[in-house]
């Protein structure tokens, strides 16, 4: 299993170059592979920022239609994943700061599956989807350009200097609300659940 | 190095976004200052709180619907396409129900001049007293007044 990862890892850049390639020569087909690829891991992302399953629905697609329409500058040197998460967050926090949904907000019981599997011990599952919702609330509570940080650094696992590109800000600006989030996200869970 | 200076570092520290040598003045304050510790593992374990919400899956109908957007994707504006023929086809049937029920707007007749009027009604009219009578009714030599009472009395039903 850890050779097929480690060859998944190499090939992807590889493949994905070829596919964007296609695309921009107006094969349509090779779309697919990507959306497939990482339209779920997408829609995680808008779902936290937005936090209305409408609203993220919208917001993946309206990335993948912005990334089709802007294919032939895409810069082939960077991976297709943090170019079209960038396109995905600039139009999410854009919605954000027009606030033009009027959708209410739904909890992350009401889109997510719950766990499942053989292995499970059911108490420990009630207790990690506790555990999920709490952080999913406290989440919500820090103001958008902290939770864009935390969710890019700790749920999509990019880089302090990756996020200052995608979000068009400087490292030093990234490692700032970096500190400043989790300074907030501790603050807020101490008040409402205790700690330390 | 202070307390106040090292937390600072210790919420980046606790993700590793910290360089060599920021990790080693907080590694060595930790070691000493217990409250400094404490507040290390707190941001430490929130790190692990947090990663809860990785690799988390989509209920079922979200996912189809997530998957069903691709042909919004692809086509763009198919969505619109298909609204505006509809209008289309709502408003041709709005239309052709409308002219159906207006008969009159089918029937109009041609515009006629004043003069046109005139003669045409008067034909009528003439038409109209003439077409029952037999050669047996009609008098050979009609009196010179009567034509003349039968044109005025058609002149009176033009209407100008």
């Amino acid at each position: 299993m850890g050779v097929c990862v480690m060859a998944d890892a190499l090939t992807t850049p590889e493949v994905e170059r070829v596919l964007v390639e296609r695309l921009r020569r107006g094969d349509r087909s090779a779309f697919n592979p990507l959306f497939e690829r990482y339209r779920e891991r997408l829609f995680w992302v808008a779902f936290h920022m937005l936090r209305n399953e409408q609203d993220a629905l919208d917001a993946v697609q309206e990335a993948f239609v912005r990334v089709l329409r802007a294919i032939d500058r895409f810069d082939t040197s960077r991976r297709f994943y943090t170019w079209a998460c960038q396109i995905l967050i600039n139009y999410c926090v854009d919605r954000l700061r027009r606030r033009s949904s009027s959708r209410e907000n739904v909890s992350l019981e009401d889109v997510a599956a719950p766990d499942a599997g053989s292995g499970y011990d059911p108490e420990e599952a009630v207790a990690r989807q506790e555990e999920r919702r709490r952080v999913f609330d406290v989440l919500q509570k820090l103001p958008p350009p902290y939770r864009t940080v935390i969710i890019l650094r700790e749920l999509e696992g990019f880089s302090c200097k990756e996020i200052a590109e995608m979000t068009g800000t400087t490292h030093a600006t990234v490692r700032w609300r970096l500190h400043r989030a989790r300074t907030m996200f501790r603050e807020i869970w101490e008040k409402e659940f205790g700690g330390l | 190095m202070r307390c106040g200076e090292v937390k600072e570092l210790l919420a980046l520290a606790s993700g590793g976004d910290v360089s060599e040598e920021e990790w080693r003045i907080v590694e060595r304050h930790i070691a000493e200052c217990p409250s400094c510790r404490r507040l290390y593992r707190a941001f430490c374990e929130d790190r692990a709180r947090i990663e809860l919400l990785r690799g988390l899956r989509l209920k079922g109908d979200l996912s189809a619907a997530l998957a069903a957007r691709r042909r919004h994707i692809l086509h763009p504006y198919l969505g619109w396409m298909v609204r505006f023929a509809v209008a289309a086809a709502v408003a041709l049937v709005v239309t052709l129900f409308v002219v159906k029920l207006m008969p009159s707007a089918q029937t109009q007749p041609p515009h006629q001049t004043p003069s046109e009027v005139f003669v045409n009604d008067t034909t009528d009219f003439v038409k109209k007293v003439f077409e029952n009578a037999t050669v047996k009714d009609m008098p050979r030599s009609t009196p010179k007044y009567e034509r003349c009472r039968i044109l005025e009395e058609a002149d009176a039903t033009v209407d100008f």
